[in-house]
């Protein structure tokens, strides 16, 4: 059986790792458990939550200088920078291009109509940003549950913002019994749908120059979409991320899926790796669960992306047990139960055990706790890394981003290197 | 005869696995049957959240259950593993138990019996009557099967006649080996596509693997998606009957339909409780052809003698592939293969 690059997990930071890998020619196999972040998150890139007028650059320039082993600090501002603009480029080669920079943050509305900062978005959500101004419609439809337009604009009324709400009506040919996000997406995917909507819009428009729907305006072309919107309406239109299933998510989900694939790697959804083998210092085997028999894999090299306590990648029990599920690496977690919640729910600096994760030298090898290395042929990315806690910081998805693409491509070099010295 | 369900571990683990949703709906926007029916709310709903309602002595709270076609999209897609297809299917076996089989579902159940009657010498006399509108009419109105569903052509010879007759000429099977496998041909195969069970039996035979044609039933995936529990409760008995003294002897059961191989190794035991030493058994030695060969590749033995076949040729992964050891076709080529993706 051929070594392969195999990487553990299909969230961002799985995908980015295993782009960079096809992108060097290993010819990656992705294996996650089930779909994950892409489905949950609203699709934006949020480097790390600053607001005012602090630049994005220089908070990262001091969170790196001030914690060394915080994961930014491991990849340094060029290569955190390299990322981002690598993630963008095939965002903007699949039509669906992101705005933002590492100046201000912007900040777009939420579904709660609370106000969230964000360093990219797609375009297709920019005219969101609360630091321009003018009159705001927030529009949904009844059917759509978990998106209210007047609970979003009451929320945004208290934070000073001129805003209106209304529902909108489905065009007869719409009615089903029920709706999820995707029904909606599948909607704006047709033109007429689109047209029904749109003249709806500009009736009940009023003043507004800017009006807020729930992102779900297509899978297919979104990015055409919202420009029909704006023709009809005559406003700047804007999505707004939704609770699961995420639409902005799945779309990344299918850009990264189609790239990788493209290129010769490959996703296998519905594989959970429960169990490794490797020697001294290299992992040599990965066992993903089926029916009967487990598939084995036979590693040149091997990217945990597994997500860390919420991806489900890092286990947790009553007794205070820790655990990679995949690896079974050694983890960087709070001592006991005791040591893993913060006194309060909504604890500013977030819960200790939302930190735990591997610690990794400065290639992202996994460390064992005297800080010897466990594989040579292992990188670790995103939330399974220890040293942060990306979402007390608001960093999950620049967070992952970029250290999977960094992870991707030193492991493409250990990998060209491995086949050379093996050959 | 009712099949209770037994309270086993499975039973247990789909218990548990409700606490495990989070509500996300992955599974419903990955679901291809709530994609196109309205009538169909989705894994979610029909799974771990009707699930809470289904209680002992209790009225079945949704019936749409019963739309879920069990192909364990939803299964893959979870990102917390709550195991949906498994709940349906034991809800709509209750729902069974209670209201009995659909006649529709009765007939359609038994791919073995269909075959038998249509496949032959008579095939294309069944398969132009089955083609008749009005014919197709009287099927829609007393079965309920759609006027203007295909339904797959019958096959004027069985596989299993192909294989006896080829072994009559040849005096003996064609390879003598101490390389042994049974091959499960399933319903398709011996009587609508007796061509694969060809070909299956070429490549094995070019590996130098005596081909063995075990008797055999239905592997029972028809029933059990129709919740028909206790009637494939009897085929994967005869299964075993049938098939585990090759196993004992070494021999493996290697199938080229996926979906017959999984209910041999998962589907059956899983969704009727079967959890004894000869289930195992079967389970652990039944692999999928492609399953099979990925192995034998794996251990240098796969001749790959390949001869470039100038076409293209549409593949339709079958949906039970994701959860065979192999992936489908195309990962098991991506295994070796430098060009084809
Ligand atoms: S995908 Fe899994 S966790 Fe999400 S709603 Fe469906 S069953 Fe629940
Ligand atoms: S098994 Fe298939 S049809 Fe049934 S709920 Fe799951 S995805 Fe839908």
């Amino acid at each position: 059986m051929t070594e392969r690059a195999i990487v553990v997990g299909a969230g961002l930071a799985g995908l980015m790792g295993a782009l960079a890998l096809t992108e060097a020619g290993c010819r990656p196999l992705v294996l996650a458990k089930g779909l994950g972040i892409t489905h949950w998150v609203g699709g934006t890139l949020d480097v790390l939550g600053t607001t005012g007028n602090q630049s994005l650059r220089v908070a990262l320039d001091d969170l790196i200088a001030n914690n060394p082993d915080h994961p930014y600090a491991k990849l340094g501002i060029s290569e955190i920078e390299a990322g981002i603009a690598r993630f963008r480029a095939v965002m903007q080669q699949a039509h669906y291009p992101y705005a933002g920079s590492l100046e201000r943050n912007m900040i777009l509305p939420t579904a709660l109509g609370a106000l969230r900062p964000t360093a990219y978005a797609p375009i297709t959500m920019v005219a969101g940003d609360m630091r321009q101004g003018g009159e705001l419609l927030i529009a949904g439809f009844h059917e759509l549950r978990d998106f209210y337009p007047p609970l979003a604009a009451a929320n945004l009324r208290e934070q000073g913002v001129a805003v209106r709400n209304v529902y909108l009506e489905l065009p007869p040919s719409a009615k089903r019994l029920d709706y999820s996000t995707r029904t909606f997406a599948f909607f704006f995917d047709d033109p007429d749908f689109r047209q029904a909507i749109g003249r709806q819009l500009r009736e009940v428009r009023g003043k507004a120059t800017r009006i807020g729907l729930p992102a779900v305006l297509g899978l297919r072309d979104p990015v055409e979409a919202v420009a029909d919107l704006q023709r009809l309406t005559g406003a700047q239109i804007f999505e707004i991320p939704t609770l699961p299933p995420s639409i902005p998510g799945m779309r990344l989900m299918n850009i990264f899926r189609r790239t990788i694939e493209a290129a010769g790697g490959r996703v296998q959804i519905g594989s959970t790796v429960h169990r490794a083998g490797g020697n001294a210092d290299r992992l040599t085997h990965l066992y993903s669960e089926a029916a009967a028999h487990d598939q084995e894999h036979r590693v040149a090299v091997a990217l945990l992306a597994t997500g860390g306590i919420a991806g489900g990648g890092i286990g947790t029990d009553y007794t205070g047990r820790v655990w990679d599920s995949a690896l079974d690496l050694p983890l960087h977690a709070p001592a006991g139960r005791e040591g893993w919640f913060a006194s309060r729910f909504l604890h500013r600096e977030g819960h200790p055990i939302f930190a735990a994760g591997v610690a990794t030298d400065d290639q992202l090898r996994p460390l064992d706790s005297a800080g010897n290395l466990v594989y040579e042929n292992v990188a670790v990315a995103g939330m399974a890394l220890a040293g942060s806690d990306p979402v007390q910081e608001r960093s999950v998805t620049g967070l992952t981003v970029t250290t999977g693409w960094h992870a991707g491509n030193l492991l493409a070099r250990a990998m060209q290197a491995h086949l050379e010295t093996s050959n | 005869m009712t099949y209770i369900i037994p309270t086993d571990h499975i039973e247990l683990s789909l218990e548990q696995s409700l606490d495990h949703c989070i509500k996300c709906n992955i599974c419903t926007s990955a679901c291809p049957v709530s994609a196109v029916t309205d009538k169909f709310p989705g894994p979610k709903y029909v799974g771990p959240q009707a699930q809470r309602f289904r209680q002992p002595r209790q009225p079945t709270p949704d019936e749409s259950v019963d739309y879920c076609s069990g192909c364990r999209v939803c299964n893959q897609v979870c990102p917390t593993g709550v195991r949906i297809a498994e709940l349906n299917g034991r809800a709509r076996a209750k729902i069974v138990q209670q209201k009995g089989l659909p006649l529709r579902n009765r007939i359609l159940g038994h791919a073995d019996i269909l075959g038998m009657l249509g496949s032959g010498p008579l095939a294309p006399l069944a398969n132009t009557m089955l083609s008749l509108a009005p014919v197709r009419y009287l099927t829609e109105q007393v079965m309920g099967i759609a006027r203007h569903a295909p339904l797959p052509a019958f096959s004027t010879y069985t596989f299993r006649s192909w294989f006896k007759r080829r072994a009559r000429k040849q005096g003996r099977p064609s390879i003598l080996s101490n390389r042994k496998v049974v091959y499960f041909h399933g319903c398709a195969t011996n009587y609508y596509e007796p061509w694969v069970g060809k070909a299956a039996v070429e490549v094995l035979e070019h590996n130098g693997f005596e081909v063995i044609l075990a008797e055999q039933n239905c592997c029972g995936l028809p029933l059990l998606s129709n919740g028909a529990f206790s009637q494939a409760h009897n085929y994967h008995q005869g299964n075993l009957r049938k098939l585990v003294p090759y196993v004992k002897q070494g021999i493996p059961v290697v199938g080229t339909s996926t979906s017959c191989t999984l209910t041999l190794k998962e589907e059956a035991p899983e969704l009727l409780g079967l959890h004894d030493a000869d289930v195992n058994l079967l389970a652990e030695h039944t692999y999928d052809i492609f399953e099979f060969l990925r192995i034998e590749h794996a251990h240098g033995r796969l001749r790959t003698d390949f001869k470039p076949l100038d076409r293209t040729l549409p593949y339709h992964a079958p949906v039970s592939c994701g959860r065979t050891a192999s992936g489908d076709l195309r990962s098991m080529c991506w295994n070796w293969c430098p060009v084809c993706t």
